[in-house]
């Protein structure tokens, strides 16, 4: 998984997450876990 | 078989962690020529070598409908050949004194660099100085670097596996024109760039009060703010500024979703993109600590490519 924040500049920048999934994987299973992270860093912080 | 790419591209929810690490303190100078010049020096005696870079407020977000591509591939004219350097020559005078050199294009600016021993900085001052004042704008350049800039494309992303993720991310994450399209641009756009093109954009971005000279290294401050500089880049005249870009974006309220397929991807990727704050803005709200208690999501995209 690869998290990158693009943008440093003047206009709106994207803080964006990426993951290539192996043999059998699925999206929805990529979105759960990126939703848990999610919700983790808003509940506790970094 | 179909493999899918999946991406999704989220708007806002700004996740990024507060903390910032300690950086090293580096002392510089900055001040302005009168020109308009942004002059920023920082002399480091660590190793006799010099890098100069100049910087232009402007990247593919200066440009207008119908010439996406175009500000990359202005970057391309500028090593084309000036009043006093010939076609070619920039490159060599650099790499046959020892030299490294390059430039860049994003969304938000162009910059072009070098390093040298620290005994040609003179050859660095005088190289930006005459392609910032005189460049070589000729249809003949401009029909050669479009197609170097085409065959770029095709190479780093028409013809990679999932090369098409930046631009489906930016047309969904971002609504404004200037933000929403890709720093490469479109082969149609690019075919349409005239010479006409060219000059309008030299005269408008390419001025020294649209631009900074970083130079850092092992030179004497005080020779280069009395001496040197004067006699090459504060001899260019300033231009009237460039106009306004529109960076506004509206606060997104649900998702956006798109799936593509990719004929060159073996493997499923998925993407979710967050729409944040500016680079600026960022750098104050995590000042303040506050970064990690955004807004939740409101959009979401997705991508999926298979073969």
């Amino acid at each position: 998984m690869r998290t990158r924040v693009a943008g440093a500049g003047r206009g709106p920048g994207l803080f964006s997450f990426s993951a290539t999934l192996g043999t059998g994987g699925k999206p929805e299973m990529v979105e759960a876990a990126f939703d848990a992270e999610i919700k983790k860093i808003q509940d506790d912080g970094v | 078989m179909k493999t899918k790419l999946t991406f999704a591209a989220l708007s806002l929810a700004a996740l990024a962690g507060s903390q910032s690490a300690q950086a090293p303190r580096v002392n510089f100078t900055d001040y302005k020529l009168p020109n308009g010049l942004r002059v920023i020096l920082c002399v480091d005696h660590a190793a006799p070598v010099i890098a100069a870079s100049v910087t232009y407020n402007v990247g593919s977000r200066n440009e207008r409908p119908g010439r996406t591509g175009f500000a990359h591939l202005f970057e391309h004219m500028m090593f084309q050949g000036s009043g006093n350097v010939g076609k070619g020559e920039h490159m060599m005078l650099i790499q046959d004194n020892g030299g490294t050199l390059n430039g860049t294009t994003n969304k938000d600016r162009t910059n072009y660099f070098e390093a040298l021993p620290a005994n040609q900085l003179d050859l660095a001052l005088f190289l930006e100085s005459d392609r910032m004042k005189s460049l070589d704008i000729s249809q003949a350049n401009l029909d050669n670097q479009r197609a170097v800039v085409q065959e770029e494309k095709r190479q780093s992303y028409d013809n990679q596996p999932y090369g098409q993720m930046a631009e489906t991310v930016d047309g969904l994450a971002y609504d404004s024109f200037s933000y929403k399209h890709t720093t490469i641009g479109s082969m149609a756009d690019l075919n349409a760039a005239t010479l006409d093109d060219v000059k309008s954009f030299f005269k408008t971005y390419y001025a020294p009060n649209n631009a900074t000279l970083a130079l850092v290294g092992d030179f004497n401050e005080g020779v280069k703010r009395k001496r040197r500089s004067p006699n090459t880049l504060e001899s260019i005249p300033r231009q009237p500024d460039p106009p306004p870009v529109e960076l506004d974006e509206k606060y997104n309220t649900g998702e956006k979703r798109k799936t593509l397929t990719d004929q060159l991807a073996r493997a499923v990727r998925y993407e979710a993109a967050y729409k944040t704050v500016s680079g600026r803005q960022r750098r104050l709200l995590s000042a303040a600590g506050s970064w990690q208690h955004s807004q939740p999501r409101s959009h979401w995209a997705t991508v999926q490519s298979g073969r």
